[in-house]
């Protein structure tokens, strides 16, 4: 499995069709890990591309 | 090249289930519904709004949050709730980066930090749950066709905030045209106004040791987390450009000191805010993936270009872009 099926899975709500959201705990706790993940990722691929080409990029802009 | 957003589809079939009932797929300019409902939208178009949102928010300070949220509406179709929640996510995401990449940049005041995010943690929760208001109002009936209550409120509340902006960069292109040829401005009203409310002496008073101030109002410092945490919860900004001015100008931290701090702040606020719209549903996962990845590229590509693009001219660019965006964004609702 994928990780966007994955994703997608863990995404379903746990109510009956037509009801309200019901999120899992799995859901809520990606929403907090995925983005710190793919941030601290993308902090270290920047500071790689730097020492590599000895260069100084941009410190991310929110 | 299409991507399924899960948490975008179950609220389109949620909020619109006329869609599912139809039984026959739905296709606009970057996205299609398919017959059970299920929302795909352009990878190319996502991946091009998020260097582009990237792009304008790194070269121009402003615009990350609010041309995200209208333009994932616009373009994807995705519904508003989902947008402002997987933009807040999105944002911790941005954030944890800038904390990275800034922290040995400016220097931090964790308690201004903690005690702007008591009053943001109010603010988030009570935009979020306007959020959820807005979600559940239902439909009316405009210019001869139902339209969500959602989409008509945010839209309009997105379209003049947008417009204050575009207006605000406007004057900033004329100020800085009019400062070249005739010499410094002067002293904004506004930063008259908020050195006023520094005097401000109502019970508890604090002192920020690190920040240099020896003693403010409690409820000035709540005040200020209230306001910005709101813009998060409700609009899914940053909230920034009120945050950073009034702690400088109302708050009387050091710019160094302010910029560390709003980092911080702004860290905590936002794991806050993916958390409880991630419980109202609101945070498509695939979603802030591929923004995460595209304004980060595209912000790199910004700041390589600033000293290229930033300039009188391109400042006009941006605020017919920001225009432009209105016009689209009534047109939809309109048509």
């Amino acid at each position: 499995m994928n990780l966007f099926s994955w994703l997608t899975n863990i995404s379903q709500s746990a109510a009956l069709p037509g009801q309200p959201f019901s999120p899992q705990c799995l859901y809520v706790a990606m929403a907090l890990v995925i983005p710190v993940l793919v941030g601290a990722v993308l902090a270290g691929i920047l500071k790689a591309i730097e020492r590599a080409f000895g260069i100084r990029l941009g410190g991310g802009s929110v | 090249m299409t991507i399924t957003l899960p948490t975008a589809s179950f609220w389109l079939k949620y909020l619109h289930p006329e869609i599912v009932r139809l039984g026959k797929p739905v296709a606009g300019w970057f996205y299609t519904i398919s017959a059970n409902g299920d929302l795909s939208v352009s990878l190319l178009a996502l991946v091009i709004l998020g260097l582009g949102v990237g792009l304008l928010s790194s070269s121009f300070g402003v615009g990350s949050g609010f041309l995200m949220t209208p333009f994932l509406n616009l373009v994807g179709n995705i519904p508003y709730n989902v947008a402002i929640g997987s933009d807040v996510a999105h944002m911790l995401g941005s954030s944890t980066l800038a904390n990275l990449r800034q922290r040995a940049l400016g220097y931090v005041d964790y308690k201004l930090g903690l005690l702007l995010f008591a009053g943001s943690v109010v603010g988030v929760e009570i935009g979020a749950r306007l959020v959820q208001v807005l979600k559940f109002a239902g439909e009316i009936s405009l210019l001869g066709h139902q339209l969500g209550i959602m989409q008509l409120v945010l839209t309009v509340i997105y379209a003049l905030l947008l417009g204050w902006i575009g207006t605000m960069v406007y004057r900033e292109t004329m100020a800085s045209t009019r400062a070249e040829t005739m010499g410094a401005p002067t002293e904004s009203p506004a930063v008259m106004a908020s050195s006023r409310l520094q005097t401000i002496n109502l019970p508890p008073m604090v002192s920020l040791p690190v920040s240099g101030v020896e003693s403010i109002s409690l409820w000035l410092i709540l005040g200020v987390g209230l306001a910005s945490g709101l813009l998060t919860g409700f609009l899914g900004v940053s909230g920034a450009f009120i945050r950073m001015p009034a702690m400088i100008y109302v708050l009387g931290v050091p710019t160094v000191v302010s910029l560390g701090t709003n980092l911080f702040e702004l860290l905590i606020l936002a794991a806050y805010a993916a958390f409880t719209h991630s419980l109202k549903g609101n945070v498509d996962l695939v979603l802030i993936i591929i923004l995460l990845i595209t304004t980060t590229v595209g912000s790199q590509m910004g700041i390589l270009l600033q000293k290229k693009l930033v300039g009188p001219r391109s400042l006009q660019v941006y605020t017919a872009i920001i225009f432009l965006t209105i016009l689209l964004m009534i047109l939809k609702v309109i048509l």
